[in-house]
Order: C-alpha cells, then sequence, then structure tokens
C-alpha cells in the first residue's frame, strides 16, 4: 500500500551551531519522509539539503548535499535522490546507509521528480504548484528530463503538446515506458530507448478529456486512462519502437455504464478491470479486452455502490467504496467477483471506511473512518469460492481508540494500525503539554493483527502515533512533529520494554548532539 | 431489391438517406393536416391524416433497413469524420486507422467503383475530394466548387461526380436547383480541374447515370417539377444548357413519389400518389411515356438489369408486372395480377427477380405474400406473431426478415400474447419451409438490417441509453446471438463479396465504429478514430 507522504513546512529556530555563527536563524524547514530505504526510515528536508536516516538498531545518520535549491526528493530501494535546482541543476542521489552521492546535472531547473519502483529511472518535471522562485524569466513546461541513475546519464525530452504542464508521471511495471500525464495530453516514452508517442486528449468539438487515473498493463503495451467527460476506459496500444513508435487510441465502452469510477491491472496483459457507476446506485464491474473485442467483455452488476476494484491474488475481484474517490462518502459497500465462473456476491461493513483497503491474498482489511458512528475500527474481509458460490466473509474489530494510520505486512499477513488510546491510565509516560498542538491527553498505540486468526497484540508507546509502517523485522511508529521522533517495535516482541525511541532524526548533526534512545 | 432510396421516404420516416447522413433531412409531417391542401399533391386529408383517395389509407412509407454511411470497398472502409475534417481509412483486419485530411466539414462521401477510393464533398470548404487508398499511401485530390454541397454520387465508371443538395436542405446561397459535375479522371490526372455548374430545376431527389458500353453518357436529375438531362461530353462545351424533360401535375410533386432506375437500361421510372400509372423517361429518346393503370401505385420495384419493374397498387390489391421496354409500345406487356390472402402495399423484389414479397403496414391481419412472378401464384405467410412494419427478403431469396411494429394498445385477451403484441421485434421466416421464428426486443425497435452471406445483423438502439445492441440471425439455423454495444448505432453494412463481417458505426464524440464477425462471433469495436488521427510517434 502506498505511504503516506509528510510534508511539514513550519517556521521554527534553528541555532546554526554547527556552522559557528552565533545568530539564530529562522528558515522554513520543508520535510518529507520518513520513508523506507534499505531498511532505514529517511527523512529530506529540502531547505537545508538535509538527509537523516536511522534503522531500527542503529544511531542516526546524516548528510548536507552541497545544494542551495532543493526542489523535491524521492525515495528508491537504496538511494534517495534530490531535484536540485540553482546555477547548477541537477539529480542528486544518496546512497543509504553508506551516504555516497552521485550527481547527475540536468538542463534546467525542474520542480518536481518521480522515480521508478527499481529506483534506476527518474523523471522531472516542472509544476508550477511546486515551483520556486527560479533563474530564468521563461520555462518551457512542456519539457522534461528522463534520467538514468544507475549509468548516471540524463537527457532532456521535449514533449510538444498543447497542455500547459505535466501533472503527474506513471512507470510501467517493467520500467520500460513512463506515462507523463498533462491536462488534455498524454505523452509516453521509452525509457530505456528514444520512442515517444504524444496522444492529444482533445476531442473533435473540442472537449478536452483531463485525465484522472492511468495504469499500464503488465506487458506494458497498453495504458489505460480514466478521464473526464467520457464514461469509457480510454485504451492506449502501444507500438513499435524507436522512430517506428506509434500509438492507437480506443475507447472500451460497457453499455449502461454511466461514470467510470476506477481501473486496475487485470489478472492478464490483454484486459483491464474497471469500475463503473450505473443508475439507481448500482456498480457494474468489467473485464474488458484491451484490443476493443466486445465479445470478450465480461460484465457483473452490484445493487450497491463501489468506488474501486482491486484483483486479489486468488483471481477474485474486490470492490468497495472509499472516501477519497467522487460519487462516494466512504460508503460501507463491498462486493466480490470471482473471475472463474462469475460468482458475485456483496456485503456491508460496519460502517464508512478510512481509505483504500489493505489487500492480501485472498483478504482485505478496511479501516473504519472515526466519524462512522461504528465501535468497529477494523474489518478483514475474505473472498472465497464455495461450491457453486463465492463468500464475502467479514470479521470486524473492535479497537479501543480512533485508528490514525495503517499498513499492511505482507510478509507475515499482519495489518499494523496506529490508534489514539487515552494516555491516563494506558501505561504511557506522562507528558507536560506536547508543542506542535497535539492534545496532551491521548497518546498512541500500535496494534499488530493477524489476518487468519485476527489475533491481536498492541503496545502503548508515549506520543501518538501519525504514521506507521514496516522496517524489516521491525513495525515503526512516527510521532508528531517535523523533526523525525519515530519508534522502533520488533515484530516478533509487541511490547514496550522492546521498543526503542528515536527522537530528532533531521537534527542529528545540524545541531550539537544527536537522537537517541529515550 | 430496391437500386436508389427515394429520399423524401427516408426523410419522412426519419431515417438518413445513402451518404447524407451527416446533415439530417427535415422530416415532411402528413399527420396534422386540417384540409386536403395541407397534404401533398393526390392526398386527402381525413381526421388530420393525409390518406390514398383510392382506398382512404395513409400513405405506404418504405423502410429500407441496409442504409450505410462509412463505405466498405474490397481492402478498406472509409469513413467519415466530418468534426477534424479528415477521411479514415480503416482496415477490416487489424482496425488501423489511417487519417486523410480534406477540406473542412466533409458531409458525404461515395465509393468510386472498382477502387479503393471515394468522391468526399466537404460542405463548409465548399470542394470535392477523391481520397484513395493502397496499402502503402493514401491520396487526396481536390477541387474547389464555388458552392456548398451536402451530397454526391458518382457515375458508375468513376468519371464523373455529381454533387448536388438533396431535397429538404437549404441550397447554398439560395440558389436552388444547381449541380457541379466534376470530372475524375481529369482530377486524378492532376489537371487543373474546374466543376462545370450545371442549372437543374428545383428540389432534386435523385441523380441517375445512363451508361452505354461501360461509360457514363448522360446524368438526370430528377427535380420536382421535370428532369434534367445532362450529356456529360458536352459540360465542356462554352454555353452548354442541358435540356429538360417537365413532369405532368400528378408527377410534380417529391412527397410520395418514386423513381428507380438501373444502371443497365435507359429508363427512370417514377411513381406518384396522384398518379395512376408508371411515368418511364425513356434517356435515349428524351421522353416521358405514360403506362396507365387503374390506380396509383404505391410502391415501385425494378430489377437490377431494369428488364422489369412490379407495381403494387394497394387499392385494388394487385400488382402491375412491367416488362420493358416492350411495356412502353405493348400493353400486353403489362401484367396486372390479383393478389389474394394478403394487402398489396408494398412490394420486396428478390436479387434473382423470380419472388416478391407484398405486404402492407396497413393490412390488419399479421401476414405478407410471396408472389412468384412466371406464374402469379401467391404463396401466403400467415404464422407470423406480430403486426409488420417491414419485410425484407435475403439476397438469395430464401429467407425474409420482418420487422414487426409494436402495438402498446393490444387487446389480446392472452395476457402472454398481449405481451408480445406490445413488444419490438421481427421473425425469421424460411421461405422454402415457412418456418418462422420470432425474436422480441423488448421496448426498442430494430432501427437497421443488414445482410452477410448468410447472416443477417439487426442494430437495436436503445431510447433509455442502456442496452444498445447488434444482433446476429443465422438464417440456416433461425438462431439469434446478441452483442451489446456501447452507444448508440447509426450506420450498418457489410463488407464486400461474401465476407460474413459487417461494420456497425456509433455514435460517439471521438467517432466509434465496430466490426463484426458473424461467423466467429466475435465484435471488435475502435473509438476515437478522430483522435488517432492527432497521435505523433518517433523518437524523442
Amino acid at each position: 500500500m502506498p505511504r503516506p507522504v509528510s510534508i511539514a513546512v513550519l517556521c521554527t529556530l534553528v541555532f546554526a551551531a554547527c556552522s559557528g555563527e552565533d545568530e539564530a536563524l529562522t528558515e522554513a524547514l520543508v520535510v518529507v519522509g520518513p520513508r523506507v530505504v534499505a531498511d532505514h526510515l529517511v527523512w529530506v528536508d529540502q531547505t537545508t539539503a538535509r538527509v537523516a536516516w536511522v534503522a531500527s538498531d542503529t544511531v542516526v545518520e546524516s548528510t548536507e548535499i552541497d545544494r542551495d535549491d532543493v526542489r523535491s526528493a524521492v525515495f528508491g530501494p537504496e538511494h534517495v535522490t534530490l531535484l536540485a535546482g540553482g546555477d547548477e541543476p541537477a539529480a542528486v542521489r544518496v546512497a543509504i546507509p553508506g551516504g555516497e552521492v552521485d550527481v547527475v546535472p540536468l538542463s534546467s531547473t525542474f520542480d518536481r521528480a518521480f522515480l521508478s519502483a527499481s529506483g534506476r529511472y527518474l523523471v522531472a518535471i516542472h509544476d508550477a504548484r511546486f515551483a520556486r522562485s527560479s533563474p530564468v524569466v521563461a520555462i518551457n513546461n512542456n519539457e522534461i528530463a528522463i534520467v538514468d541513475l544507475d549509468s548516471q546519464s540524463a537527457r532532456r525530452v521535449a514533449l510538444d503538446t498543447e497542455s500547459t504542464a505535466p501533472r503527474d508521471v506513471v512507470f510501467s511495471a517493467d520500467e520500460s515506458r513512463a506515462a507523463i500525464v498533462l491536462d488534455a495530453d498524454v505523452v509516453v516514452v521509452d525509457l530505456a530507448a528514444d520512442g515517444i508517442v504524444r496522444v492529444p486528449l482533445k476531442l473533435p468539438n473540442g472537449d478536452r478529456l483531463a485525465p484522472e487515473q492511468v495504469v499500464f498493463n503488465a506487458d506494458a503495451n497498453y495504458l489505460f486512462l480514466r478521464t473526464s467527460g467520457t464514461a469509457d476506459v480510454v485504451a492506449l496500444e502501444l507500438l513499435g519502437e524507436g522512430s517506428t513508435t506509434s500509438g492507437v487510441l480506443n475507447f472500451l465502452a460497457v453499455p449502461g455504464a454511466e461514470r467510470l469510477l476506477d481501473l486496475a491491472v487485470a489478472d492478464d496483459p490483454a484486459y483491464v478491470l474497471a469500475a463503473f457507476r450505473a443508475p439507481e446506485g448500482r456498480t457494474i464491474a468489467a473485464r474488458l479486452a484491451a484490443d476493443g473485442d466486445v465479445s470478450e467483455t465480461r460484465t457483473v452488476e452490484l445493487a450497491g455502490q463501489a468506488t474501486r476494484i482491486a484483483l486479489l491474488e486468488n483471481r477474485t475481484v474486490l470492490l468497495h467504496g472509499s472516501p477519497d474517490r467522487i460519487g462516494s462518502s466512504g460508503n460501507a459497500f463491498v462486493g466480490g467477483w470471482d473471475l472463474e465462473d462469475d460468482l458475485v456476491e456483496q456485503d456491508a461493513l460496519a460502517g464508512p471506511t478510512m481509505g483504500p483497503a489493505a489487500v492480501g491474498a485472498g483478504t482485505a482489511f478496511f479501516v473504519h473512518a472515526a466519524e462512522g458512528g461504528s465501535a468497529t475500527a477494523l474489518t478483514a474481509l475474505a473472498l472465497r469460492r464455495e461450491d457453486v458460490r463465492l463468500s464475502v466473509a467479514l470479521r470486524p474489530l473492535v479497537l479501543g481508540g480512533n485508528v490514525r494510520d495503517y499498513a499492511f505486512s505482507s510478509a507475515d499477513e499482519r495489518v499494523v494500525v496506529g490508534v489514539d488510546i487515552l494516555r491516563e491510565d494506558s501505561g504511557a509516560a506522562p507528558l507536560p503539554a506536547r508543542p506542535y498542538g497535539e492534545p496532551n491527553d491521548t497518546t498512541g498505540a500500535l496494534a499488530v493483527v493477524d489476518a487468519e486468526t485476527l489475533a491481536i497484540e498492541s503496545v502503548v508507546l508515549d506520543d501518538p502515533i501519525v504514521v506507521v509502517g514496516v522496517l524489516g523485522d521491525h513495525l515503526y511508529a512516527v510521532h508528531p512533529g517535523a523533526f523525525g521522533d519515530v519508534t522502533f517495535v520488533p515484530r516478533a516482541s509487541i511490547e514496550r520494554g522492546a521498543a526503542r525511541r528515536v527522537d530528532g532524526v533531521l537534527l542529528s548533526g545540524l545541531l550539537d548532539r544527536t537522537g537517541g534512545a529515550r | 431489391m430496391r437500386l436508389q432510396l427515394y429520399a423524401s421516404f427516408f426523410a419522412a420516416l426519419g431515417v438518413g438517406c445513402a451518404s447524407d447522413a451527416a446533415i439530417p433531412v427535415p422530416t415532411p409531417t402528413l399527420d396534422n393536416c386540417a384540409v386536403d391542401a395541407d397534404c401533398p399533391s393526390g392526398l386527402l386529408c381525413r381526421e388530420a391524416i393525409c390518406v390514398s383517395p383510392d382506398d382512404g389509407l395513409p400513405v405506404e412509407f418504405e423502410i429500407d433497413a441496409t442504409i450505410s454511411r462509412p463505405i466498405a470497398t474490397g481492402e478498406n472502409l472509409f469513413a467519415l469524420s466530418t468534426g477534424s475534417s479528415t477521411v479514415l481509412v480503416i482496415d477490416p483486419i487489424d482496425l488501423a486507422v489511417r487519417a486523410v485530411l480534406v477540406p473542412r466539414e466533409p458531409v458525404a462521401l461515395t465509393r468510386i467503383a472498382d477502387t479503393e477510393s471515394v468522391a468526399v464533398v466537404s460542405r463548409a470548404g465548399k470542394s470535392l475530394s477523391v481520397v484513395g487508398a493502397t496499402p502503402d499511401a493514401l491520396s487526396r485530390e481536390s477541387v474547389a466548387l464555388g458552392r456548398a454541397y451536402a451530397h454526391v454520387v458518382v457515375s458508375p465508371d468513376g468519371r464523373y461526380a455529381v454533387a448536388y443538395t438533396p431535397d429538404g436542405l437549404e441550397p447554398d446561397e439560395g440558389a436552388e436547383g444547381l449541380v457541379a459535375v466534376v470530372d475524375l479522371e481529369a482530377l486524378a490526372r492532376g489537371d487543373d480541374v474546374a466543376p462545370a455548374e450545371v442549372a437543374a430545376g428545383y428540389r432534386h431527389t435523385n441523380v441517375f447515370f445512363r451508361v452505354e458500353r461501360g461509360l457514363a453518357t448522360l446524368a438526370v436529375v430528377v427535380g420536382k417539377n421535370d428532369a434534367t438531362i445532362i450529356e456529360l461530353a458536352r459540360l465542356a462545351e462554352p454555353g452548354y444548357r442541358p435540356g429538360r424533360i417537365a413532369f405532368p401535375d400528378s408527377l410534380a410533386e417529391v412527397i410520395g413519389r418514386e423513381a428507380v432506375a438501373s444502371e443497365a437500361s435507359p429508363y427512370v421510372l417514377l411513381r406518384a400518389l396522384g398518379h395512376p400509372g408508371i411515368a418511364v423517361l425513356d434517356l435515349d429518346l428524351v421522353e416521358l411515356t405514360d403506362i396507365p393503370l387503374s390506380t396509383s401505385a404505391t410502391d415501385l420495384d425494378l430489377l437490377t438489369d431494369g428488364s422489369f419493374a412490379v407495381g403494387a397498387l394497394r387499392a385494388t390489391n394487385q400488382v402491375a408486372l412491367l416488362s420493358l421496354p416492350d411495356a412502353l409500345t405493348s400493353s400486353a406487356a403489362v401484367r396486372v395480377v390479383d393478389v389474394d390472402g394478403v394487402r398489396a402495399g408494398q412490394i420486396e423484389l428478390d436479387a434473382n427477380g423470380r419472388r416478391a414479397a407484398i405486404y402492407s403496414r396497413f393490412d390488419e391481419v399479421e401476414r405478407f405474400g410471396l408472389l412468384d412472378l412466371e406464374d402469379a401464384s401467391v404463396r401466403v405467410f400467415d404464422r407470423l406473431e406480430k403486426k409488420l412494419r417491414q419485410v425484407t427478403v435475403s439476397p438469395d431469396g430464401a429467407t425474409a426478415i420482418v420487422l414487426h411494429e409494436a402495438e402498446p394498445d393490444s387487446t389480446a385477451a392472452d395476457p402472454y400474447e398481449r405481451a408480445v403484441d406490445q413488444d419490438e421485434g421481427y421473425s425469421i421466416v424460411d421461405l422454402d419451409t415457412g418456418d418462422v421464428q420470432l425474436k422480441r426486443t423488448g421496448r426498442i425497435a430494430p432501427a437497421s438490417l443488414v445482410f452477410s452471406n448468410r447472416h443477417a445483423s439487426v442494430t437495436l438502439r436503445d431510447p433509455d441509453d442502456l442496452a444498445h445492441r447488434v444482433e446476429t440471425i443465422d438464417l440456416d439455423r433461425l438462431v439469434v446471438t446478441t452483442f451489446a454495444l456501447g452507444s448508440a448505432p447509426e450506420y450498418t453494412g457489410a463488407f464486400a463479396g461474401e465476407d460474413s463481417r459487417v461494420w456497425v458505426t456509433q455514435e460517439h464524440v471521438a467517432g466509434r465504429i465496430s466490426i463484426l464477425d458473424v461467423e466467429a462471433e466475435r465484435l471488435r469495436t475502435l473509438t476515437g478514430y478522430q483522435l488517432n488521427a492527432r497521435i505523433e510517434g518517433g523518437t524523442q
């Protein structure tokens, strides 16, 4: 599941102790992270170009990049890469935990970076929403940079579209291609070769189709788009290579569909899964042939309103509501579709959900929104084929507090949940008033739920939790604050005595002290 | 078999004519009259409906469901993209699309026979283009017409194109009755071509060609009051003005009149509601001859070779069989046959001219007849379950597809039969065995019908936009297979020859076409071909 990125911008006093100056400086810290890189949690402060990292069993380390205009930071499996502007624009890659730095010069100052899953390719774009002062008056927003971080090379690519600027970049799973998403265009670039396909999404009547979701198939020879202005799945077939690269656009329709809600990769690269809104609050789930072969279309209709579709590993399809999608208020509907035999089943959760499901092999976890009024905090859903029917098994769990964040540990099929609980009598250390507006009457608890047995283990921590995650054989809980306060808990021993607290990770090397266990 | 479509009839039914459907023709109404003068010539106003004075029944509007707009040649599909001013050339095998830019607002295209090319009229661009396709290249040659036209026909030999404004549409600059003739051979050579503009009367319903020894020699423009005969070889003569043949008053009415012709004969046959007989325009003699009948014909059909015509005489429940050219000179060549057991309102000849289906939308019995044109015997098929709307005989003459009409006010006592009456639908009738198979289509009336090999395909356009579909009929097994369509079907057609595939264009802002392989039961849809024309591929 994607990790939330914490970007904190706050004014604080940073004493320039390390620089040897006496006066206090006021700077705005732009903090990105933490993210997991090479079994370390990594924070980046773009203001000071400082990268800091810590593992569950190491001291905090940090390094400061010699750049004064860091625009963006992206995290790969073993590196963090900063996008720097100024007089010498560059992509600066820092190895974690070694701290070695590689610099790849860029042709221009870019604002945002997108990194492929392996960390090899970086695409840099201009984005006015993220731009700060620039040394040049005019910028060609239709220009991007493709950086091969392994070979330390970068090339400029002119998009030449009618759109004003890119908005997003999506990589194919095999990292052979990237889709540059613009206001009313999509440009697909070959990453290792030089092919490019420019696709204007402007209808003959002048209307523009703004891309809202972009998904490559597994073979990277189809790109599927959900766009404004049409209820169809827009399918772009990518053909040829190099100078013969081309694309053929098609619109995949489902009769009776009013609106396309979500796309997902299907069990076969020649297909795509899609959820559509149908009249009277119903949902159509469809498996559509990418090449427009309508005779291959399979659809099922569900009585409830789903907004998301996802393929589970057991070739069943999960449909559910989600609060982050238009047309849904985080509704409680869930449905299942067995692709083998077109079996369908549907049910309702105990209440609205907080966000997308954490999806496992045949199980999905839903975390419920606190405002739903339900006592249920978590529901484990299993889709199982039973003879001639599909069963949707719901197992609700009640936790003693409001869920703040959750993550799925695929290695051991467990869900990690950060919960707000009352500090009093919780076992947490009593604290004076907390900074940053956090109430001092609550603290955080880290709960771990086994997907199969629903056995729960939990540990009370000394501060509220904003982010939880898995780091190797440890779990981590990030506490409020911009300087990086985190608690590590061994997965094998969910108890306070085994936990390790690290505070002020970003202050490491900046102030005359390092973070340490408390 | 219908050789020429009659624009006014289709307009009256809200059905687009062969290739001018991009510009809808206004629909005349025949059901809100107050007095006789409100009706077209030859009709009377009775209870607010214009009816025939012969039998007091409404007009028999013929529906030809095999209407096409994109053009299927041997190798390609040609389709218009009016919004992007392009002609799309689509490979029917892999659906690869190539686009050719043409002058603004292309509205009609017509195949140039025996070639992989089409003639295209651009309305806003006031021009005519010829677009050709080979596997390796596309070509376009355009010529300015000086005026906006909405339709184009091409002579059977591919040498001439005539652009005109079909009846019902406003002519450019109010200049009524002008047509533009373009020498396509000169255009293909790259010559500096100037169209010949010809004054041809008023309100054009048809343009025909006379072909002699494989070459088109005359173009005939049928207008409301007269026919203009253009000698194509004389177009280059300075001051050349074609001659006209005036119609008598009984023929000078476009609504309810029908004109048919064959490339293989020099005759144009006309019938009209107020004209008791068939008028024959002899293009060689340039004269109009009348073949009198006891009543006006309500339908007229002509064999492909032009040797035989059949007229339906509904008021007397007869059909008139005309052998041509003998019928022009000898009454013995005109045979009037009584038709028993069915009402003879409409005629549908089979492809080989041996039999004709006879029926009427106003027959009180659910039935149609099959007339053997040799011995004049009639076989009645009366095991239909629903009211008739149209009967179409398959090209091989073995099967009839009967499109039915829903009867929402059915009073059938049996609730199941009443529900069947209230549904739309069609029947497949084996004309040898008489076996009938009904297919109900609920509240959706069939929109078009097209034959391909031993199959037929029916498109269904759902007014609620939920269940558009195409249904294919195996004419041997009488079994129907349904394919859902993503949006409303527009036009349907078959590929040339024995290809079993059909195409269906559908409503979509970016353009949509589906190719249905009937035998493989595979439907592939291509949408957004208008956008594909703008995709750029290559190197970074």
